[in-house]
């Protein structure tokens, strides 16, 4: 079979008549999933097992694979309406969705949103393919130095993240987050680290309800203290006009196409990295778009530029995380591990034959996770409106009830109590935060990537000695690296 | 069911069904089965319809989750309970353990282990334990795992011969220190005596399967299940593996006993052996009434020879390896004796990394 044919098969097996409920079923299921605070893609893939028992590959696939795609469209609509992210990916959306919504722009961030998810995942899927024969070589370009480097590279985005332009704020704020990554027994000596006694920080701090803390929780003490609305503005109550701002974001982020494609790209590159997820790029994604802008200071204000950046950002991450689980059967994030025991389950055996004897399976996860976030894109524009039109609700009302959204949410993912409180307290970082303008968003970087900077370090240092800046796309993201951070610096210094 | 199992295991496992029907048919000879019967309706009342919580240490997705949310509706078929599986991550799989010793022992709380890690953690002293691996209300074990020692496609080490005549230091690749792909490594090495470096602090065996890939690492121990996909792609195969007898999965792979050079050698690789050999199984908190436990412990058998089940876990390319309640008690206290205090000393040190 070659590429062709498993392109064409792909397809109509994708939109196969027996095949399309379970791709709309699963793309439902993952919005609404993706809408509850904590629970992302994995959880949905997760709780999907037990029914792919008794579905053969072509269906199973489909609807796991639609459920985890669309789960990025549900945060992102909880993310801009309510300054709630869905889990980790649609943390960066809260930068400027929830201040559009203020402006009385929801419907026009919804729209670019929604847009934006789907055209990153679309990149991804083409990139992927276009990649496929030589797919193995380029996932064994990167190594614990290339990892490390890369690592190193997203590290120096934080200097563009202060917020007004006050670099010491972007890198405290970076530094802190760097910090409390180092909570729990360390990966390289097993010491344990700033755990003071209490078991549940061995493993570190859980992500979800550090983000959930650092932005929605400190979100709702902000609303709450200062009253009024999610929305403030009194324009664009109505469903028309609504409606009409959706279709205007649809449009701009497609005349964006162009910081569509670089964002995307950075979700693409980031998503090879075993286990880092899309957070991350989502906020390096914002970076740079806020790097590149001509107004960087209008990041932070409700620009859609800060909404359109992370959201393709967060779904091209699928394609490079697609790329290590189709060459070699080894996933690329914990979604992907469970993709992997449920093509087992199905009787496919992931890996280098499947691209030999299973190219139209291949190419129909392909699809689906285009025409999964096709389908949840769709969905997600459909209920924006009525969703909408509850951030007009007074914050005395809406504060309580999706504090306790929130808090549920770090509740359930592992049913613990302790992740509430860690809401809770990184709750009142954030807010804190928040009000002395400390880059919040240069938090989660450093926070998100802290582990992986010090574990690739040490195994590079253990595999090649200090030599290993020499690997040549080491040394290259390194010259990046020191590039990017000589621009920032010439550009503060040109400003100041 | 016919896979990987011990061989000693199958002796056990083929003696303990005719003893448990012969049991059964004495009690119902003698009588005694009124009552006992009575007790049982009693019982299987009791869990009608109940919750009974089932903690998985981990986070969904992982080995131990997939065989729990894969048993979990035959042993709902064979309690009449719901079963609710609640992952417990934390601590390295601890946090859960510690609360499956902790919880109430009224029956309607049990949970899988990963049994090796509660011995070391245990033997090991580490702070935190709040169990004692000997005194858990056992209901039975799902799987044990077989080690396999993994080499690289394109390495020069062909054959567990080639690595203890290596001149130089192998590059093996561990996670964290005290896991256990780090304990097999330090362990075998000095049993076995070949050199080797061992490079640890990668994040999972999904990590290091790259790392062979890129070349960086030549060996690796991992579980057999977690090997057989790359063994099967013809990226790594292995020359060496855990326990007394060859598994009917690698019949023409040497065991580790059959290299062993000496008889302290031996009785080191017997430890360890009898540490993998408690695998996978289920427990609950001491103190679970004696009619419940044994109402858990046979539905558990029902649910581990349900055909059904046997299907699902055989589609899902799991093991298994049934041991009843029981002989998972005995195992369990046997596990934790080392006789020889230097042995115990150098487990202890290989567990705390400090080797």
């Amino acid at each position: 079979m070659n590429v062709l044919d498993g392109l064409l098969q792909g397809f109509t097996a994708a939109v196969s008549w027996e095949v399309i409920p379970y791709l709309i079923g699963g793309a439902t299921l993952g919005l609404i999933i993706g809408v509850i605070p904590g629970l992302g893609g994995h959880f949905a893939m997760a709780m999907l097992i037990p029914f792919v028992f008794r579905m053969d590959a072509t269906t199973g696939v489909t609807f796991i694979l639609a459920a985890h795609a669309a789960v990025a469209q549900g945060g992102g609509l909880t993310a801009i309406l309510f300054a709630t992210p869905g889990t980790g990916q649609n943390a960066a959306t809260l930068l400027d969705g929830p201040a559009m919504t203020e402006k009385g722009e929801a419907g026009r961030a919804v729209g670019a949103a929604m847009t934006a998810c789907f055209l990153g995942a679309l990149f991804g899927a083409v990139v992927l393919t276009v990649l496929l024969p030589i797919l193995r070589r380029v996932v064994l370009l990167f190594g614990p130095p290339e990892f490390f480097m890369l690592a190193v590279l997203a590290l120096t985005f934080i200097a563009v993240l202060g917020t007004k332009g006050a670099i010491n704020k972007g890198l405290i704020g970076g530094a802190l987050g760097l910090l409390f990554s180092f909570v729990g027994a360390g990966n390289v000596t097993g010491e344990r680290r700033f755990t003071f006694g209490l078991l549940e920080l061995w493993d570190g701090l859980s992500m979800v309800p550090v983000l959930l803390g650092i932005f929605a929780v400190s979100e709702m003490l902000d609303l709450w203290i200062q009253g009024g609305a999610l929305a403030r503005k009194e324009k664009g109550h109505d469903a028309r006009s609504v409606q009409k701002q959706i279709f205007n974001g649809v449009f701009t982020t497609l005349r964006r196409w162009w910081l569509v494609i670089r964002c995307s790209s950075i979700g693409t590159t980031l998503g090879l990295i075993p286990g880092l997820g899309s957070a991350p790029a989502a906020f390096l994604a914002y970076a740079h778009a806020k790097q590149t802008s001509k107004t960087p200071e209008k990041f932070g204000t409700g620009t859609i530029e800060g909404v359109i950046a992370p959201e393709s950002a967060n779904d091209a991450v699928e394609g490079g995380a697609l790329a290590s689980t189709l060459a070699f059967g080894i996933p690329g994030s914990s979604s992907m591990a469970i993709l992997i025991t449920a093509l087992i389950i199905m009787g496919v055996e992931p890996g280098p034959e499947m691209m030999t004897f299973h190219l139209d399976l291949v190419f129909l996860m392909i699809w689906t996770v285009i025409l999964g976030n096709f389908v949840g894109t769709i969905l997600g524009i459909l209920v924006a409106n009525p969703l909408a039109r509850i951030t007009f609700m007074r914050g005395s009302i809406l504060v309580p009830i999706l504090l306790t959204v929130i808090l549920t949410g770090s509740f359930v993912v592992h049913s613990s109590w302790f992740d509430m409180i860690v809401a809770l307290l990184f709750g009142m970082l954030g807010y804190v935060m928040k009000k002395l303008d400390y880059s919040r968003p240069a938090f989660i970087i450093g926070f998100v990537l802290g582990l992986m900077v010090e574990r690739n370090l040490f195994l590079s240092l253990q595999l090649y000695g200090t030599r290993f800046i020499f690997e040549p796309l080491a040394l290259t993201l390194m010259v990046i690296a020191i590039l990017v951070l000589v621009y920032n610096v010439h550009k503060l210094v040109r400003t100041s | 069911m016919k896979s990987s199992l011990h061989s000693q295991n199958v002796n056990r496992r083929r003696y303990a069904i005719p003893l448990f029907l012969l049991a059964a048919i004495l009690l119902t000879a003698i009588g005694a089965v009124d009552a006992s019967a009575e007790s049982q309706a009693e019982v299987a009342a009791f869990y009608k319809g109940k919750n009974l919580n089932f903690i998985v240490p981990y986070k969904p997705g992982g080995g131990y989750d997939t065989y729990s949310r894969i048993l979990r509706p035959y042993l709902e078929k064979h309690t009449g309970a719901r079963v609710v599986v609640r992952n417990v991550p934390g601590a390295g799989g601890l946090l859960g353990v510690n609360e499956t010793y902790t919880t109430s022992a009224n029956g309607l709380t049990i949970g899988i282990q990963n049994a090796v890690a509660s011995v070391t953690n245990q033997m090991s002293e580490i702070e935190g334990v709040r169990y004692d691996f000997t005194k858990f209300s056992w209901v039975g074990r799902m799987a044990t795992n077989v080690r396999a020692l993994a080499v690289r496609k394109g390495s020069s080490y062909k054959t567990i011969q080639d690595l203890i005549n290596a001149k130089e230091k192998v590059k093996m690749g561990a996670t964290g220190l005290g896991g256990s792909t780090y304990v097999d490594a330090v362990i075998t090495m000095k049993a076995l005596g070949f050199p080797a470096e061992i490079i640890h602090g990668y994040d999972s065996s999904k990590e290091m399967d790259m790392g062979m890939l890129r070349g960086e690492i030549e060996i690796l121990w991992g579980s057999y299940s977690s090997r057989r996909k790359m063994v099967k792609a013809g990226e790594q195969f292995i020359i060496l593996q855990s326990g007394k007898k060859r598994s009917s999965d690698l019949p023409d792979t040497p065991t580790w006993f059959e290299v062993a050079p000496s008889e302290h050698a031996k009785k080191i690789l017997t430890v360890l052996t009898a540490m993998h050999e408690t695998g996978r199984p289920i427990a609950g908190p001491p103190g679970i009434p004696g009619d419940r436990l044994q109402f858990l412990r046979e539905a558990f058998y029902k649910a581990m020879h349900d055909p059904d089940f046997l299907k699902d876990a055989k589609k899902a390319k799991r093991v298994l390896s049934y041991l009843s309640g029981e002989e998972m008690e005995q195992l369990a206290k046997e596990s934790m004796i080392i006789e020889d205090e230097n042995i115990k000393q150098m487990f202890i040190d290989a567990i705390k990394g400090s080797i």
